[in-house]
C-alpha cells in the first residue's frame, strides 16, 4: 500500500505564468503518453516480473510516476493553480512522453508557470498575457 | 521562516533517500551506496522529526496526534500557495 506525504518532492513557486508550457505540460498528464498510464503499466507488470530487482525497480518507478501525477492533478484542480513540471530527473533537458519519446525542443529542465483552469479552459493570469519563451 | 528552512531540507534528504532507493533496487550489493543511503536516512529522519513536531505531521496514520483535534487536516496542504517556500 501507499504512504500519502503532506510535501511536494519539489517546491513550486511560479514567477511568471506560461500558457504554451502549462499547454505541453497537461499532455504528461493523461492519456497514452502520460505519466500515469505509464506508471499503472509498471504496476501491473511488476507481479510477472522474475528477479527481485526487477519486481523492486517496476515497483519503486511506477509509485514515482504517481507522484508525478499527483502533483500535476492537483495542481490543475480550482481557480488558483500551479503546476510543477517534473521530467523524471533534474538532469533531463529534453521533455520525454512517459514512453521516453522525445518530442519536445530543449527548454530548462525545471519549469514553473501558472493558469487558471476553468472547467476546459486554460487562462493566463492577468500578470503575463504574452506566451513568452522566456522560463523562470 | 524556520518553516521553510525545515521543509526544505526534508524535501532534499527524502530526495536523496528516494534516489538512493532506486538505484538500490538494481544495485542491490553496492556496499557504498547502502552505507550513504543509511546515512541519508538518518539524516531525514532527523529533520523530519524537527519539522513535525513544530509543524504537524507529514503522513496521516503513523504519527501520534498532540492535542484535542486532528492536526492532519490543518494547515496548508502542498497544492496551495502558502505551502511553498
Amino acid at each position: 500500500m501507499w504512504i500519502y506525504e503532506k510535501k511536494l518532492q519539489y517546491p513550486v513557486k511560479i514567477k511568471t505564468p506560461n500558457a504554451a508550457t502549462a499547454k505541453v505540460i497537461i499532455t504528461q498528464y493523461g492519456g497514452p503518453d502520460g505519466e500515469l498510464g505509464a506508471s499503472i503499466r509498471y504496476l501491473s507488470q511488476r507481479f510477472a516480473a522474475i528477479t527481485p530487482e526487477s519486481k523492486a525497480i517496476l515497483n519503486d518507478v511506477g509509485i514515482s510516476g504517481r507522484k508525478m501525477t499527483t502533483v500535476k492533478k492537483l495542481y490543475c484542480k480550482g481557480h488558483g493553480l500551479y503546476i510543477w513540471q517534473f521530467l523524471s530527473y533534474p538532469a533531463l533537458l529534453w521533455i520525454n512522453n512517459a514512453n521516453g519519446t522525445s518530442n519536445q525542443p530543449p527548454i530548462a529542465s525545471c519549469i514553473a508557470f501558472s493558469a487558471s483552469l476553468d472547467e476546459n479552459r486554460l487562462l493566463v493570469w492577468p500578470a503575463s498575457r504574452s506566451a513568452s519563451s522566456s522560463l523562470q | 521562516m524556520q518553516r521553510d528552512t525545515l521543509l526544505k531540507q526534508v524535501t532534499a534528504l527524502d530526495f536523496v533517500t528516494v534516489d538512493l532507493n532506486l538505484y538500490l533496487d538494481t544495485h542491490p550489493n553496492d556496499q557504498l551506496a547502502i552505507e550513504e543511503y543509511n546515512k541519508a536516512v538518518d539524516e531525514a529522519e532527523a529533520v523530519r522529526r524537527e519539522y513535525e513536531r513544530l509543524y504537524g505531521p507529514l503522513c496521516s496514520f503513523q504519527t501520534p496526534n498532540d492535542g484535542d483535534t486532528f492536526a492532519w487536516v490543518d494547515g496548508p496542504w502542498p497544492w496551495e500557495q502558502e505551502f511553498n517556500y
